[in-house]
């Protein structure tokens, strides 16, 4: 089985937070629902302070908890690329999904008392396209593919500061992250 | 966090008291079956009757967690992987297997293997319950204490269960020697139930705080805001199990009455205890994931 992945520049992104909006707006979603975010980090003092940004959607993990938790199977990993789909006329609510992920990916969302989470808009890839962040991003800084290639080209680097333990789920992402960032 | 959770604490604490009222039931049943059939038929029989009605107001709490109720039959699907699945299944199971339980046990000489079976089913579902919240990310419940926790709630609450329904329906009589004896020695298992997650505690903060941030952050919570809350559990629960085993101590050596108040009086220290327990496990679990 292939397996889709996401490679993240984190030293050329800007958090000009574009990808958030173009997913929100792909994935018609609510105020305060984001299934992809831009978080900031930042820390040191004066001369020396640093910052850095971390754009996160799902990581279509390799092994994700959520598929495992899922108690209705409304989350699978879609055979031909492993993408963790969401099937909402499955899901049942019960949020056991937000309490599996380590990357906050699933959102319950309370109006329509289910969940949901990025689904690397598979309608997109399926007709030849790109995920709707990696087409919006203006710094080039995400990029999507073969998540084997991709570390082929970029080093495998899913374990940063901020970041729960890659070895939890196996996450389906590549970074080239700032030197704070670095574990 | 109340208002998020509170299903599920009313779902865990009231499925844990029939479960664990179940197992009591049973026990002091066969300790009677050969020295006191009648005692043990006429002491249990309310009892038996009275977990089906606590369960199912357990499962139906259940539902108020859910954002789309009238999907809850398909929370079954996944049982090959998903603990909620087999929770759900074998609550589901237990309360068949009671249901066949009261109708058997109507009969005086009806052996217990029954019980036993239902008993286990039980056991499974506390299992299933368990594992549920320790494999999720929060580092406060992905823990062995989780388990400790819900079995020693289930024998604990279910010795308070035992206590007010056997009570319940002796009221005023003088019960035997062996029935008081009975009642005694499943009051001894529950101080064990309650005694054993006391002591672990040490070491449940030892491995939160050698834990990551979230872990250290749960311990903080819990030696921090909620601290009084802590205390107060243990106060009330030590108290409750102490009153209840002292009051059937004392009565088994004198009138063999079960006197009511006291018995009342000491299963809500019980409850309480074990709800505002309960309340601290959830406030006090802090998630690993990022923003």
């Amino acid at each position: 089985m292939a397996q889709l992945g996401f490679y993240y520049d984190m030293t050329i992104c800007t958090s000009c937070k574009v990808c958030q909006i173009a997913c929100n707006d792909k994935n018609d979603l609510e105020v305060g629902t984001l299934f992809r975010k831009v978080h900031n980090f930042e820390g040191g003092k004066f001369p020396k302070p640093w910052a850095y940004n971390l754009s996160m959607a799902c990581n279509h993990c390799a092994e994700p908890k959520c598929t495992k938790n899922c108690p209705t199977g409304a989350l699978y990993k879609r055979e031909k690329d492993g993408i963790v789909m969401f099937d909402e006329e499955k899901c049942i609510g019960c949020k056991l999904c937000t309490w599996s992920c380590p990357y906050g990916a699933p959102k319950y969302i309370e109006s329509k008392g289910k969940s949901g989470k990025c689904n690397f808009c598979v309608d997109l890839i399926d007709a030849g396209e790109q995920p709707a962040c990696v087409d919006a991003c203006q710094m080039r800084a995400l990029e999507f593919g073969d998540i084997e290639e991709l570390r082929k080209k970029y080093g495998n680097t899913a374990d940063i500061k901020g970041l729960p333990e890659s070895g939890i789920t196996h996450p389906s992402i590549t970074i080239n992250p700032n030197k704070e960032a670095m574990k | 966090m109340f208002a998020e959770e509170w299903p599920l604490m009313m779902f865990t604490l009231i499925s844990q008291l029939a479960i664990g009222s179940f197992i009591m039931l049973v026990l002091i049943r066969s300790m009677l079956a050969k020295k006191d059939a009648s005692s043990a038929q006429r002491l249990t029989s309310f009892g038996f009757l009275a977990v089906g009605p606590i369960m199912a107001l357990a499962l139906l709490f259940s539902l108020f967690h859910l954002g789309t109720p009238m999907g809850a039959y398909r929370s079954i699907l996944n049982l090959s992987s998903s603990w909620l699945s087999r929770e759900i299944l074998t609550a589901g199971l237990f309360f068949v297997l009671w249901f066949a339980t009261y109708k058997v046990y109507q009969k005086e000489n009806a052996g217990n293997a029954l019980g036993w079976i239902t008993a286990l089913v039980g056991l499974l579902t506390i299992f299933s319950m368990a594992s549920i919240y320790s494999n999720s990310i929060r580092p406060a419940w992905s823990n062995a204490h989780t388990f400790i926790a819900f079995f020693g709630a289930t024998l604990v609450l279910g010795y308070a269960g035992a206590a007010a329904l056997i009570g319940h329906i002796a009221k005023g009589q003088t019960l035997s020697a062996e029935a008081m004896a009975a009642l005694k020695k499943v009051g001894y298992a529950a101080a064990v139930a309650l005694i054993i997650p006391l002591i672990y505690l040490p070491v449940y903060f030892g491995n939160l705080n050698s834990g990551d941030a979230a872990a250290q952050a749960s311990s903080m919570l819990l030696s921090g805001s909620y601290l009084i809350p802590l205390v107060l559990r243990w106060v009330l629960s030590l108290i409750g199990v102490m009153m209840l085993i002292n009051v059937i101590f004392k009565q088994s050596k004198g009138a063999k009455i079960l006197p009511a108040n006291s018995i009342l009086l000491a299963v809500a220290l019980i409850l309480v205890g074990e709800f505002i327990g309960r309340y601290v496990f959830y406030a006090s679990a802090v998630s690993i994931m990022i923003g």
